[in-house]
């Protein structure tokens, strides 16, 4: 009999699977208690446990209050001769078409959502590194500009807002 | 505790879990190649987020897996244990590296 068979045949096989499953089980639970002093006291005790085996969610995804806007990043490159790039995200624009481009992009958009807050800033130098040394040789600036623009409701005849922006972080190289 | 123990181990039909083998091996398998264009920039120690992000670091996140192996090593890998996955050769053993795998490449790049 196989290895993976035996251990499953056993005793103390079976019961270290059962004690495995109801440990992940209990860690996903916990982790996702109602706010309180339950939850902070299963995510200090269950944490490493959690995050070792990738289970730590957030599962707030749009509770309680949608965003009302759209956001937005963008990067000016600016080049030792003067001339200037712009780089936008890739967002559904990439080959494959709308079948597939929205898979290998989705996570440019993610990314997008972080480094447009000032709660992720330690994402806003190795980003403009690597523009530069993507689009380089020869950038001397990279200047990321945060655009924004309220979302109309649906239905609502009002115009759409003018988007708004902000250059938010300035990378200048040597 | 013995009914508990039939209900939990007993030998079932395995259908049901081979088709959801079969599904996790191409999710993963479509996944990665996805990540693949983009691999050095999410992955890499020069890339968009120059090293690990997301959660509290420690040796049981396996953020040092991405130090001793390219990015692109990382996929390869991934992609041979979802096609072993795919296929149902050594399951076992395909299983925990497609869930070590994609761990890894989750812990260097949340996105």
């Amino acid at each position: 009999m196989r290895i993976g068979r035996r251990i499953e045949s056993s005793a103390a096989g079976q019961a270290v699977i059962g004690v495995f499953a109801v440990l992940v089980i209990l860690a996903v639970v916990a982790w996702n208690l109602p706010a309180g002093r339950p939850h902070d006291r299963a995510v200090h005790a269950l944490g490493p446990v959690t995050q070792a085996l990738g289970l730590e969610q957030d599962w707030a995804l749009f509770a309680p209050d949608p965003r009302g806007f759209g956001v937005g990043v963008h990067a000016t490159l600016t080049y030792g001769d003067g001339h200037t790039r712009r780089w936008d995200p890739p967002h559904n624009n990439t080959p494959g078409g709308v079948l597939v481009a929205p898979y290998r992009t989705y996570r440019w958009q993610k990314y997008v959502e972080r480094l447009r807050a000032d709660d992720y800033s330690g994402l806003w130098d190795p980003t403009a590194r690597w523009l530069a040394r993507t689009y380089g040789p020869g950038v001397v600036k990279v200047v990321l500009t945060r655009t924004f623009r309220d979302v109309v409701a649906p239905g609502d005849s009002k115009p759409r807002p003018a988007a708004g922006r902000f250059d938010f972080y300035t990378l200048v190289l040597p | 505790m013995t009914a508990l123990r039939r209900w939990v181990f007993d030998a079932v039909d395995t259908t049901p879990m081979a088709a959801l083998r079969i599904a996790c091996a191409l999710l993963t398998l479509g996944w990665t190649l996805s990540l693949l264009p983009d691999a050095q920039a999410f992955l890499s120690d020069k890339g968009l987020t120059s090293g690990a992000v997301g959660g509290t670091a420690g040796w049981w996140t396996l953020g040092w897996a991405l130090d001793v192996m390219s990015p692109y090593a990382a996929c390869a890998l991934l992609i041979a244990a979802a096609l072993a996955l795919l296929v149902g050769w050594h399951t076992r053993v395909a299983a925990l590296a497609v869930f070590l795998g994609l761990l890894v490449l989750q812990r260097r790049d949340v996105y």
